[in-house]
């Protein structure tokens, strides 16, 4: 991944206070995850929060949708792309996105259930559900789209949905659900389209990439992170996985500590975890002052330069004697990162204009 | 002197400074701001060292901490430097998961830099 792939993404994203993408098998556990990520960062919109509940019940409702509309699907590695999650807040809009593989002899009849949705109003939406419900109690239909219905009533919006064919047998089924805040959202806000969706979606599968998150970095996003990379790993005992772990955690701790702070009290960026075979690169993209650039770019050029076993004495030198910063840094999170990827580091800055610049450093492990 | 506890959280581990001389971390360690957490605990371990029992016993017990959580660790190893070299009996005991050989060298690396009586155990 090139430091321009990483600003250009990050610059495709500008609008959006949050965006994650999860790109593989999706499963339950990372539910709880994806809830209190948006939870943390829904407070920032007045309009939003009180949208809470309805955030995250349609998280919920559309996870449950891609597995529920999933059937027999080809495993994960023969398919073009994964799996797709994706989460974005721009303004007081938010949207929910899924794209998962189905077969084909069910793209008629999702086609013809989410156009017949879109044609109804909330009262009929509800006799809808009413009536769907009761069939349902009784056992005369099952599972007969009462998900959706669901989504349709609580979103207020149109569900938009996209098929894009894989061969004679599967498809990608591309669902989203938006939910503004705002009764007339800006031009700006209402601007994603399902079809942009599907391009971020084939974007971010190029590249390998496994999880994608951009907003304002605090603890309260990197928690959650780390917990559904933690959920993910075979073993918190395994030493690979472990090892990934503590560069993730460093990489992202990163971010804030050094993060350029914007007119909005933001602190901007961007962070993406990639796998290829055994290997893992994790990649943090974000602003800084450029009066921080000389020192800091000097001290990862000489940590660059030195072997793991120099980086190991290093590393003991400042844990006894490190000089601290305000955040209780000593560096030795960037000798860790770099130690721990066997010296496959790097990182770039890009002057953006007289104030700032733009870092990324990446990491494989 | 009071003894210091702290409740473990997402992001902190858990924490118990006892007057008697045993000293535990368990869990996790990677606060945001690790001075403001750590000065609570630099506070009570510089009056502890003032005063301090024949016997002192430091526990580790971490499934993960960032490099600031170890700096601080270390720090906080320094300050019973001078009560082991003066004769008490101070000890580090750095506990690890079975298998956890990640957490074990990070203990090991510690130990080479603190010069304390060091015991690195597998539970």
């Amino acid at each position: 991944m090139s430091p321009e792939f990483i600003f250009e993404t990050f610059l495709d994203l500008k609008k959006d206070y949050l965006s994650f993408s999860y790109l593989g098998n999706i499963h339950d556990e990372i539910t709880d995850m994806l809830i209190q990520l948006s939870e943390s960062n829904i407070d920032h919109v007045a309009e939003l929060s009180k949208m809470r509940n309805k955030v995250s019940f349609l998280m919920v409702e559309s996870f449950q949708n891609i597995v529920r509309h999933s059937g027999n699907i080809p495993v994960e590695g023969n398919l073009p792309k994964p799996s797709l999650f994706q989460i974005r807040n721009i303004g007081a809009t938010y949207y929910i996105a899924s794209a998962n593989v189905i077969p084909n002899v069910k793209t008629e009849m999702l086609k013809n259930r989410i156009g017949r949705l879109n044609t109804l109003t909330q009262e009929e939406l509800k006799s809808l559900y009413m009536e769907v419900l009761s069939q349902e109690q009784d056992g005369i239909q099952r599972g007969a789209g009462l998900g959706l219905i669901e989504m349709a009533r609580k979103s207020g919006h149109k569900l938009e949905c996209f098929f894009e064919p894989i061969n004679d047998e599967y498809t990608y089924f591309y669902l989203q659900i938006k939910m503004s805040g705002k009764k007339n959202p800006s031009e700006d806000e209402i601007n994603l389209t399902i079809e942009s969706t599907q391009q971020l979606h084939s974007k971010l599968s190029g590249e390998n990439i496994l999880l994608l998150l951009k907003g304002n970095f605090s603890q309260e996003l990197i928690l959650p992170v780390l917990k559904m990379v933690e959920e993910n790993m075979s073993s918190f005992v395994n030493v690979h996985d472990k090892n990934t772990f503590f560069v993730l955690g460093e990489i992202l701790q990163n971010i804030p500590k050094h993060s350029f702070v914007n007119e909005e009290g933001v602190k901007e960026g961007i962070f993406f975890m990639e796998k290829f075979g055994e290997y893992f690169a994790i990649t943090s993209g974000n602003y800084v002052e450029n009066h921080y650039v000389v020192d800091f770019e000097e001290k990862l050029n000489a940590f660059s330069k030195l072997s793991v076993s120099e980086l190991n004495s290093l590393y003991r030198k400042y844990l006894r004697e490190g000089n601290e910063t305000e955040h209780g840094g000593a560096g030795l999170g960037l000798i860790d990162i770099i130690r721990l990827s066997n010296c496959n580091f790097q990182y770039h800055f890009q002057k953006i204009n007289e104030a700032i610049s733009f870092f990324t450093m990446r990491a494989v492990v | 002197m009071e003894e210091l506890l702290r409740e473990k959280t997402e992001d902190t581990p858990y924490v118990e400074l006892l007057p008697s001389g045993k000293i535990t971390f368990k869990e996790r360690s990677l606060p945001e701001d690790s001075n403001s957490f750590f000065a609570p605990i630099f506070d009570w371990v510089s009056e502890y060292v003032k005063n301090p029992q024949e016997k002192t016993e430091i526990i580790f017990q971490l499934e993960y901490f960032n490099s600031a959580s170890a700096r601080k660790f270390v720090k906080i190893l320094i300050e019973f430097e001078p009560l082991f070299d003066n004769g008490k009996n101070v000890k580090v005991i750095w506990l690890y998961k079975q298998g956890d050989i990640v957490i074990r060298d990070r203990g090991i690396e510690i130990s080479k830099v603190i010069s304390l009586p060091f015991e690195v155990k597998e539970i």
